[in-house]
């Protein structure tokens, strides 16, 4: 076993519609491991697997074949029921689209993992006002996010990521709707949450995110491979 | 804690629907409030029914004559009561009057002079031929109270006109609205009943265990007589009011089948909306039998809310306003409708039944289709 | 983060007005079944009474216990029923066994 290997890929496939017309094969033989502490940018073209390679990561999805191992327990072997624990204890996710729920309310979007969790109503809404607090949301707690600036709606997403206080963030494309000033307040607060030892794993083909001074590694992809590792 | 935050979601999330849920919550209010109606007011009718006719005759025996009830020879009260087991036996005199200028049907009742007064009569029972007592109903069409005249047109067309000595309470219109008491005389002589015949008779039967046995002897020993038990009474009322005969309910069913659309469509059909958002909310971290516990509470909230909604207007509109909505259906071509207050008789079964049949198939309809939503994998998400 | 105490509270006071409505007829019902009821049983009793003054239109709806199978067809030839209290009501019924008379032969 390798040492400290957070996420650990082993010869993952990862194949859509399998024996259906529409086949599409996503990710072929892709192997690699994430140390705790971390900064991973997953970089290469749209349509090369970056997305899937991702989900797979996060235990949205399971490899077609190959194995994914967070803290070695084999994703794929376990039921769906602790699939979710992993992704609500382990993982924090930013999407592309931000995906909120658009007529809610921004405390209630962010209090969103904890609905499920078994702690008080109280506790809930406390740990969602400090992460209110931490990003600046405090005095739009009860506006509904689809009336929020593209910038806050972005800060909402990274707030419920974090909410559960997860050892990894997941980033799908997370500058892609975003000017570049809020790209760097983005960075910014990637770059705090670094240093404060948490895993970042970013897919991107934006130059300003994967040639950011923070990034530890960066993964090549093209066509569902990996091509290469920056600094190998 | 935690079904108390899915809860709290849940309302949140059915708060974003607002216009939506409540248009919806009222539709199936509305529904509930119908078919509880419905319910309640058959129900208080037959119980009504049941406790007030416990004191009915016995047995009663009509003639018939070419298939149709005829009027009956009194030679036949002394045939009836060789019979064993048989106490009093006697003739009953009543019939139907059209009333031209009012276009109602009365029932004319004739009784002995001797009767004693009743409690549910302002004044009292008629005593001598030109008098008489009358229901609610008819003292409404004729515009007419104690000490007036009651005209009636009699077989040989010469309008008779009777004192009227007493009227009924409202009270008792359930059993009086449109009837008219006369002396037995007087409906004789009105009516011109040929003389040694009577509508029916009323036989006593002193063992109620026997009460079969003796309609048997008296169809044997007089074969152009019906006699009627008091148990078929009963089960002509208990099957009257049975819903599943109702057109009332016929209709409704109609309209609930409209409603299962609207709710099938509503609450089933998921948007791509709610698709993706239970996408998300697998995404962050939510269990399929937490999202499957989400759904459930959108349905109990908007089922039960209706449900006891529903039930509070049924019970006020059947039991506090006297069914106003639902008379003119009950009424039909009656003229003389009886104003009736029932006796909040409840079925508690049949409340548990309404409640069964409303909220359950509303909670299936809103979880099952988010099955399948639920259990495929969240990564559709990242896919936008 | 209050609705689920607001919707409770609001369940609760529909399942108590509910229940005091229930309460209510049950107390309705006892004064109902001390006077009126018995009063009307009297009646019934005394003027000898066999149906509800419900429906007026028609023998078989006026007095169903006192009618047979035929009677609709008595009042108007071409008469199905007085629609709707024809259809609520079931006229009379096809005498039962205890009053058919046993075929000699």
């Amino acid at each position: 076993m390798m040492e400290a290997g957070l996420i650990q890929a082993e010869g993952v496939d990862k194949i859509y519609n399998r024996g259906k017309p529409d086949e599409i094969r996503a990710l072929t033989n892709v192997s690699l491991q994430i140390k705790p502490g971390e900064v991973v940018v997953l970089k290469g073209p749209s349509g090369s697997g970056k997305t899937s390679l991702l989900s797979l990561i996060g235990c949205m999805a399971r490899p077609t074949s190959g194995r994914v191992l967070v803290r070695d327990k084999d994703v794929a072997k376990l039921p769906e029921r602790f699939l979710t624990q992993i992704r609500r204890k382990t993982f924090g996710f930013i999407f592309q689209q931000f995906n909120l729920i658009r007529k809610a309310d921004v405390l209630e979007n962010i209090a969103l993992p904890l609905f499920p969790c078994n702690m008080t109503m109280a506790e809930t809404r406390e740990r969602a006002e400090a992460i209110l607090d931490r990003f600046g949301l405090s005095g739009k707690r009860n506006r509904k996010v689809h009336r929020l600036s593209g910038g806050e709606q972005q800060r909402v997403a990274i707030a419920r990521a974090l909410i559960n206080n997860p050892e990894v963030l997941i980033a799908d494309e997370p500058t892609a709707h975003l000017d570049r000033k809020l790209a760097e307040d983005l960075a910014e607060i990637l770059s705090a949450l670094h240093r404060d030892g948490k895993t970042v794993i970013i897919a991107t083909h934006d130059p300003f995110l994967y040639d950011h001074p923070f990034v530890d590694r960066i993964i090549v992809m093209q066509d569902g491979r990996i091509e290469g590792v920056i600094p190998s | 804690m935690r079904h108390l935050k899915i809860l709290e979601y849940a309302l949140s999330s059915l708060l974003r629907r607002k216009y939506k849920n409540l248009s919806l919550v009222a539709v199936y209010a509305f529904t509930v409030s119908i078919l509880a109606s419905i319910l309640f007011l058959t129900h208080a009718l037959k119980r009504e029914a049941v406790a007030v006719f416990s004191d009915a005759p016995d047995l009663i025996v009509q003639k018939v004559s070419a298939g149709r009830h005829d009027l009956i020879p009194t030679g036949y009260l002394d045939s009836i009561r060789t019979i064993a087991g048989v106490g009093d036996v006697h003739p009953r005199y009543w019939g139907y009057y059209f009333d031209a200028m009012t276009q109602s049907n009365f029932t004319f009742l004739g009784i002995n002079e001797n009767l004693a007064g009743l409690e549910l009569v302002q004044g009292r029972m008629p005593a001598e031929k030109g008098e008489c007592t009358i229901g609610q109903g008819v003292a409404q069409a004729q515009f007419t109270g104690v000490g007036d005249q009651l005209v009636l047109i009699d077989s040989r067309r010469r309008s008779i006109s009777f004192r009227i000595v007493g009227i009924f309470d409202a009270a008792s219109n359930l059993l009086s609205n449109d009837l008219v008491l006369m002396t037995q005389r007087g409906l004789r002589e009105f009516f011109d009943f040929p003389s040694g015949r009577a509508t029916d008779i009323v036989v006593e039967v002193y063992n109620p265990d026997e009460i079969s046995t003796v309609a048997a002897k008296i169809k044997k020993m007089l074969p152009d007589t019906r006699p009627i038990a008091k148990a078929e009474l009963f089960r002509t009322y208990d099957s009257v009011f049975n819903w599943r005969s109702g057109m009332m309910l016929t209709l409704f069913s109609a309209a609930l089948v409209a409603f299962s659309i609207l709710a099938w469509d509503k609450a089933a059909g998921i948007s791509g909306d709610e698709k993706g958002e239970i996408g998300i909310l697998k995404a962050v971290g939510w269990d399929i039998a937490d999202i499957l516990e989400l759904k459930f509470w959108e349905g109990i909230v908007i089922s039960l809310t209706a449900l006891l909604v529903g039930l509070t207007v049924a019970f006020v509109h059947v039991f506090l306003f006297n069914a106003p909505l639902l008379t003119p259906v009950l009424k039909g071509w009656s003229v003389l409708f009886p104003t009736f207050r029932l006796t909040p008789y409840i079925d508690l079964y049949q409340v548990f039944v309404i409640a069964l049949l409303t909220v359950t198939p509303y909670v299936a309809c809103t979880v099952i289709p988010s099955w399948k939503a639920a259990v495929t994998d969240p990564e559709m998400v990242m896919r936008g | 983060m209050k609705k689920h105490r607001i919707f409770l509270g609001m369940t609760l006071v529909e399942c108590l007005v509910l229940g005091l409505l229930f309460f209510y007829s049950h107390t309705v019902l006892e004064t109902n079944e001390k006077k009126l009821i018995p009063a009307k049983q009297k009646m019934v009793k005394y003027l000898e009474l066999t149906d509800l003054s419900i429906w007026t239109e028609a023998r078989y709806t006026r007095h169903p216990s006192q009618a047979d199978l035929f009677t609709p067809f008595q009042d108007f030839p071409s008469a199905f029923e007085h629609f709707p209290a024809g259809s609520i009501l079931a006229p009379g019924r096809p005498a039962d066994s205890t009053t058919t008379l046993q075929i000699r032969r």
